[in-house]
């Protein structure tokens, strides 16, 4: 099931919510569990119990692991973790190799639920976080119907206590409300509405394809996928935050990076600062000379480049990062914090237009092709009719994405909240949220084209 | 307390919003066919294990409550109102044009084309001479009224698939292509606006122009009534990209003051009758959303047109049709002009049972007409049917 659906707003929505607030606190997380699984059954039957397994796996390694550092045989201790981790990773792999091969399709959220686990055992066995010895809150922890199919990666850290102790609030309910209607108009409006250009324009002729229509199509990509996983994780936290959980950021307007060093400091948050906590660091870090560093940044960038998908184009898009890092960490860094703000930013977003054009076409025939397009190689004409239709038709849509990628919402919302009579705030807000309700299923409703493009992960 | 009063409005907005679409949704009975849209609704899917288990019920759950969604309608018209303020000026290959007109896109699929263009000069080798045999090829909105198209479009013109007609059709027929004549009369209503069809005037600019070429003397508008059947016609592009700001079409249509002639539809190979009735014009149809449908009660397989009056050069000529539904609002100008007129649509004649491949010298007929629009030539996938 995914948010963005009549299934999910008409039926599972209403429900979850009318019978978590009607059962007393102790009966809240089972409610929980239950319609997690419901929730992500309804498009996998039969993987749900893959993910089960991993559960139970994990509840009862992570019993078994507590209990051998009590008694302080580490080496057994050790063992033990390094089993639900190879196992969540064989499962990963198996099931990533399978589907890029056409043989199986993919587990929905598999990336990220066997990275929860694993985050779990892990905090479990450094101390990070205390055992959970309720197999049911456990699998509350991993099935959270919020973040389960498309993250953020809620580290076990983050939310260890607020499964057993949190409060639900009218302020943070209201949050909440705010966080999903975004969410929501940012994928069904922005996302799906921008997101077909793309698909429309790589679909056509090599000849058709002019430079100023081929670099629309990779702003449309740009686009969309940020406006379709950001939304999702807005919806994720937004509906985390009605069951009273506060779960982290996962990205921090992306798009005004200044640098690409930056940018991953803002995109996808969740997922770089697992690899950070939980393979740069291990491995060393920056701890142990600096070549030994940017073999662990090559390490990390392989892996992040995997597992999104395991196509050499992944592969290439996470080593593309990987060299940009490095370069901007040994000296390119420095250099742009000295150069005008603007120049910075373009340098920015041409690096990641670029590598999103990589991640987006798998073909690498199609890809040459695309960016020969794009920078007017092999006889392309440099703009077209298309172009302009193009242009004048999603023009005003790009520059209502422009905006949204930017805070200036934020700093709205912030201006009326302090300046604002009180009447502003509760009235503001409400309207907003009801225009963005209104405009998403007015969207949903007259839709033929919903994909989501995480959906693979 | 003040501080919350914020975030308890929120809240209780959004439950109302939320709880209010899933009520309203489950409440309201189930529509079956949506007239803004001019399609049918999915009813509520079977929940069986097996539709479950393969995902199939979800699917199908999904799109009954899109389908059966409350205000659907509403939201489908509020959401391309909101695209075309955005500056979106094409949806769902329909251009939304100036003065409230909606102008469908043509693109020239010329495999389709040329395919169809052989399949109908193989016929007519077959056949008739060609002084005998006729192509008419209607323009469509798009071609007539291109300045009102917007700024930036991807429309081609149908000249260029005229040109490839009159190259395959060659010596097999006789290609009439009514466009300038048309064109003449561009400041009248020729053409509806929420419709992909040209009116019944538009057509008879049409029918003055090809009966030029079929020798045939045009019967003179001002002797036939006129009747202004309706002011609510919302076409068939607009139910393609329905706007919640549109104007609706005229509907005029023009029969005959005192010919006596019969309209039958029937099943070709056994001469069976299956309807009769002493117009073309269906007046029930126009209660109904398609009111382009009144013209004949819409496509049949065959339909056989007998004036029972016919004057001298009438008399003992016979029409052969092969139509689209272009062909709705011109055939009626030929009644007078043959003792017999038969229409066969393609789309819906049973061409397996009948040898339609010497259907021109089987009937006996005077002449043939294939009367199409050009954008129905340069998609339809039935002409196959003309090789049977």
């Amino acid at each position: 099931m995914i948010f963005s659906s009549f299934t999910f707003l008409l039926y599972f929505l209403p429900a979850v919510l009318l019978v978590y607030y009607a059962a007393p606190r102790k009966i809240k997380n089972y409610v929980l569990l239950l319609f997690s699984l419901v929730f992500y059954a309804w498009g996998e039957p039969k993987y749900v119990f893959l993910m089960i397994l991993s559960i139970i796996i994990a509840y009862l390694f992570g019993l078994y692991i507590y209990n051998q550092k009590q008694k302080n045989q580490i080496g057994k201790a050790k063992i033990a973790l390094a089993v639900p981790v190879v196992v969540n990773i064989a499962f990963l792999v198996f099931f990533k190799v399978a589907y890029t091969t056409g043989m199986l399709p993919l587990p929905i959220g598999i990336s990220f639920y066997t990275f929860q686990v694993m985050s779990y055992i892990i905090d479990v066995y450094r101390d990070d976080a205390k055992l959970q010895r309720n197999p049911f809150s456990l699998g509350t922890y991993v099935t959270l119907f919020p973040q389960l199919i498309a993250g953020p990666i809620v580290r076990y850290q983050t939310v260890a206590d607020q499964i057993d102790d949190r409060r639900e609030t009218f302020d943070k309910f209201s949050e909440g409300v705010v966080r999903f209607s975004t969410g929501l108009a940012k994928k069904v409006i922005l996302a799906n509405g921008i997101g077909y250009l793309f698909t429309e324009i790589q679909a056509l002729p090599h000849n058709e394809i002019s430079v100023v229509t081929a670099w629309i199509g990779a702003f449309a990509y740009t686009f969309q996928i940020y406006f379709d996983f950001s939304g999702y994780s807005d919806m994720a936290i937004g509906l985390g935050k009605m069951f009273g959980f506060d779960f982290l950021e996962n990205f921090n307007y992306p798009y005004i990076s200044k640098s690409i060093t930056e940018f991953w400091r803002r995109w996808h948050i969740s997922l770089s600062t697992w690899f950070r906590d939980y393979v740069y660091i291990p491995l060393g870090g920056n701890r142990k000379g600096i070549g030994r560093q940017y073999i662990n940044i090559a390490v990390v960038w392989g892996l992040t480049g995997l597992w999104h998908g395991f196509g050499w184009n992944f592969f290439a898009w996470g080593m593309f990062y990987c060299v940009l890092l490095i370069v901007e960490k040994s000296f390119l860094l420095k250099r742009l914090e000295k150069i005008p703000a603007v120049f910075a930013h373009i340098y920015t977003m041409f690096l990641v237009i670029i590598s999103w054009v990589l991640f987006a076409i798998e073909d690498a025939n199609a890809l040459l092709s695309y960016v020969k397009s794009m920078f007017g190689i092999g006889g392309v004409t440099f703009a077209d009719n298309r172009a302009l239709f193009y242009i004048v038709n999603y023009g005003g849509m790009f520059i209502i994405a422009i905006i949204a990628c930017t805070p200036i919402t934020k700093k709205i919302k912030t201006w009326v909240c302090k300046n604002g009579d009180a009447i502003y705030k509760n009235v503001a807000i409400p309207v907003a949220v009801l225009v963005l309700l209104s405009l998403s299923v007015a969207f949903l409703a007259g839709e033929s084209f919903n994909p989501f493009l995480y959906f693979r992960f | 307390m003040k501080k919350n009063i914020g975030s308890i409005i929120t809240t209780l907005l959004f439950l109302v919003f939320i709880f209010g679409m899933s009520i309203g949704t489950m409440a309201m009975k189930d529509r079956d066919f949506s007239e803004v849209e001019n399609r049918n609704l999915s009813s509520r899917p079977k929940l069986t294990m097996k539709t479950l288990i393969d995902g199939t019920y979800g699917k199908d759950l999904e799109t009954y409550s899109s389908d059966q969604l409350i205000f659907k309608d509403t939201m489908v018209k509020f959401k391309n109102q909101v695209l075309r303020t955005t500056g979106r000026t094409r949806i769902n290959n329909v251009y939304l044009c100036k003065e409230n007109m909606f102008i469908q896109e043509y693109r020239e699929d010329t495999k389709t084309l040329t395919e169809n263009l052989s399949y109908i000069r193989d016929w007519c080798k077959g056949n008739l001479d060609k002084n005998h045999t006729f192509v008419c090829i209607a323009p469509n909105a798009s071609e007539i009224y291109d300045e009102n198209l917007p700024a930036a479009d991807m429309n081609q013109s149908e000249s260029v698939s005229v040109s490839k007609a009159v190259d395959i059709l060659g010596d097999a027929a006789t290609v009439i292509n009514p466009l300038e004549s048309i064109k003449e009369h561009k400041d009248e209503y020729i053409y509806y606006r929420t419709d992909h069809h040209w009116t019944m005037l538009g057509a008879y600019y049409g029918y003055e122009n090809a009966a030029k070429h079929m020798g045939i003397t045009p019967i003179f508008l001002n002797d036939m009534n006129q009747i202004d059947v309706s002011e609510k016609f919302y076409g068939s592009l607009y139910s393609q990209a329905p706007l919640m700001i549109t104007k609706p079409d005229d509907m005029t249509l023009y029969d005959y003051k005192d010919l006596k002639y019969s309209v039958s539809q029937l099943n070709y190979k056994t001469g069976e009758v299956l309807t009769e009735s002493n117009s073309f014009i269906v007046e029930e149809d126009l209660t109904k959303k398609d009111k382009y449908a009144a013209l004949f009660g819409g496509n049949f397989g065959c339909v056989k047109i007998t004036n029972s009056q016919p004057n001298d050069e009438a008399k003992g000529k016979s029409l052969l049709v092969f139509k689209d539904s272009y062909a709705n609002s011109i055939i009626p100008y030929f009644i007078g002009n043959y003792e017999s007129i038969t229409m066969i649509d393609l789309r819906y004649f049973d061409y397996m049972t009948n040898d339609i491949s010497k259907l021109g010298l089987e009937g006996k007929y005077s002449d043939v007409l294939f009367m199409y629009n050009a954008s129905f030539i340069n998609s339809d996938t039935n002409f196959l049917g003309l090789e049977f």
